[in-house]
């Protein structure tokens, strides 16, 4: 498996997926109104009820920006793959002898780099118009950012896998998501939960998501260093977590690939 | 890996191939979901106990050498795609081997995927909003040609199949016909010694799959010396360029061989149909006793002779098997002054045999 060969198809397929898009003028606009839209709108309830956040040292508008930016820069990673996934393409892609990994990396880089080029001006949005602090380590959050995209990706390959299989639903990333949204602390610091319930935060732990969010508002609000052990020890666990689930994610894949095989279904809805 | 006609491995070999569907019990079957669902049913199928089987390949063996046009014929249902789609690693069999140039389907996919292309007959794979060339760019990036060398291909395949000055349209202007080249573009993109075309003129006007036929045999098969197989229910397309045909009904390969092998299977009856004229033939005497020379002639079974509407003519049907003495019939005819008019003879088409030998297996 030639490195290059294998870069100039990922290259192909995010291609093909922005020629796409770009065919579609009204949903570019869309696509940008609604990051903007979206972020402006959190950010009028954020400065409605602004207070400190003691965790990472910062203020709610600055916690709850970082939380939106993850959850609109990263987490589309799986949502990509599952857009993508249709099934005659699929067969027809899988006929040229592309590796899977190949292919997933490919079908979900357009969405990665659209999602990442949409942070900026949402970015500018919370920094210039809510008053959002950033303190970042660079090469904190640099590491932060890869090591959440790792998870999201193996996400995104359990998730296909499945999907593969059930055609319609994904019962592991409908779980995820869900327990991701309720209790990950996108909007909320996860201690606020043990106000309702008494040490329910801890079960928060269990979540990728909540890693993600952890390591990536330790390096943007806190200035987060590698150096500092609490910080190093957060990193490994979302290091623990990415490790685990992309040989999991990449099983899962596959198996659903040769599941669809054997039960002669990778073609079908 | 481009062999030729001289191989000993065959292209394709093929040995005790068997595929078994497992259905759910909520009634998903081969041609469908059964309409008739119940509670129970449902709650059984979403715990994944599966109840029923289907056989869609029932040990099926045959060889396909290389440089050869195999044709695969059956109705629907019978499990051609089936054995498209296992050829082409998208499904995976249960029992026996594949082999494409000597590599193993199931163990050596990637290896096999270089061999062999196929365009299959559902889901084209392109991107609606996608121009041709592009989408034929995006194919030719996943098989590792670059870039110069993708444009020279595209440019001499769009030629090739007469889409020169289409490929800058976008892929849903594209007419069926247009579109079905356009997969043929696909599939030639590759070097793969081995195509499969499922069903490939469906959909296409009579001249444009004359043209494909044509491009088929004189270009893909004469002068590149790939092996070809198509699945087609087109009887006069499998005649006109297949080199060996295989008959499949329900799972099973119920025929295979040449289409004169294939034709024969019927029975070696010829039909003789003349129109004839002439004194003798309204003589209450000897036109009976003509009638009794032709049937005692060698290889004639049935002679009848019948009002045909006209005032000076009458039907004559000579039925034989297929070394019929033509001569011997002829000069009986022509010693009683009998003017033939119109003649026909008839053989078994390919299409008989295919009705013969797919009602053999039981429904």
């Amino acid at each position: 498996m030639s490195l290059t060969g294998e870069a100039r198809k990922i290259v192909a397929l995010a291609r093909r997926d922005m020629f796409q898009w770009l065919s579609y003028k009204s949903q570019m606009f869309t696509t940008l109104a609604t990051a903007v839209l979206g972020i402006a709108s959190w950010g009028f309830i954020a400065t409605f009820r602004n207070v400190p956040i003691p965790e990472y040292n910062t203020d709610y508008v600055s916690f709850l920006m970082v939380g939106i930016l993850v959850s609109s820069g990263i987490l589309p990673l799986s949502r990509g793959l599952q857009r993508r996934l249709n099934p005659w393409t699929l067969e027809t892609i899988l006929m040229t002898g592309v590796k899977p990994i190949t292919f997933v990396v490919g079908i979900v880089s357009f969405t990665y780099l659209l999602a990442i080029a949409l942070m900026i001006p949402q970015l500018a949005l919370g920094v210039y118009i809510f008053g959002a602090v950033l303190n970042m380590n660079l090469f904190s959050l640099i590491l932060a950012i890869a090591i959440s995209s790792i998870i999201i990706f193996s996400l995104a390959m359990i998730s296909t896998g499945i999907r593969i299989v059930t055609k319609v639903s994904d019962p592991v990333s409908w779980a995820l998501s869900t327990g991701g949204s309720l209790f990950a602390g996108m909007l909320f610091p996860i201690s606020h939960l043990d106000s309702f319930i008494p040490g329910i935060s801890t079960f928060s732990w269990i979540l990728p998501h909540t890693w993600i969010f952890h390591i990536v508002r330790l390096s943007a609000l806190s200035r987060g260093s590698l150096l500092d052990p609490q910080v190093a020890l957060s990193f490994l666990g979302a290091s623990v977590f990415a490790i685990i689930m992309f040989p999991i994610g990449l099983y899962t894949f596959k198996w659903g690939i040769r599941r669809a095989k054997r039960d002669g279904t990778l073609g079908w809805y | 890996m481009r062999m030729t006609k001289g191989d000993r491995t065959p292209a394709i070999k093929v040995s005790n191939l068997t595929k078994i569907y497992r259905t759910n019990a909520v009634g998903r079957s081969a041609s469908g979901l059964s309409t008739s669902l119940n509670f129970k049913k449902f709650l059984i199928s979403l715990f994944g106990k599966r109840t029923n089987f289907f056989t869609a390949l029932d040990n099926i063996s045959f060889e396909v050498p290389h440089g050869s046009i195999f044709g695969l014929l059956g109705p629907n249902g019978a499990g051609k795609t089936t054995l498209v789609k296992i050829l082409s690693t998208l499904v995976l069999a249960d029992g026996g081997k594949v082999f494409v140039n000597g590599f193993d389907v199931e163990k050596r996919p990637y290896r096999v995927l270089k061999e062999l292309q196929t365009v299959l007959s559902e889901g084209f794979g392109f991107e609606r909003r996608l121009t041709g060339r592009q989408n034929l760019e995006f194919y030719a990036s996943l098989y590792g040609l670059g870039r110069d060398a993708a444009q020279r291909r595209i440019d001499s395949l769009l030629e090739l199949v007469g889409l020169p000055d289409k490929g800058h349209l976008a892929y849903q202007r594209y007419s069926t016909g247009m579109a079905r080249r356009l997969l043929v573009c696909r599939a030639l993109l590759s070097e793969a010694s081995v195509l499969i075309f499922d069903e490939p003129t469906s959909g296409m006007d009579p001249r444009t799959a004359l043209d494909f036929r044509h491009m088929m045999l004189e270009r893909l098969s004469k002068k590149e010396g790939r092996t070809i197989v198509i699945t087609t229910h087109n009887m006069y397309e499998a005649q006109q360029v297949c080199d060996l045909i295989g008959v499949l009904d329900r799972g099973k390969l119920v025929a295979i061989g040449t289409p004169d092998e294939i034709r024969r299977m019927v029975g070696e009856k010829v039909v003789l149909s003349l129109t004839v004229g002439g004194s003798s033939i309204f003589n209450e005497t000897r036109a009976p006793l003509l009638v009794k020379e032709v049937t005692k002639v060698h290889g004639v079974v049935n002679v009848s002779l019948t009002e045909n509407g006209s005032s000076d003519s009458r039907a004559m049907q000579i039925e034989g098997v297929k070394d019929l003495d033509y001569s011997k019939i002829f000069s009986l005819l022509l010693n009683e002054h009998v003017k033939i008019r119109f003649i026909e003879s008839t053989q078994p088409s390919l299409e008989d045999a295919f009705m013969y030998l797919t009602k053999k297996v039981k429904r």
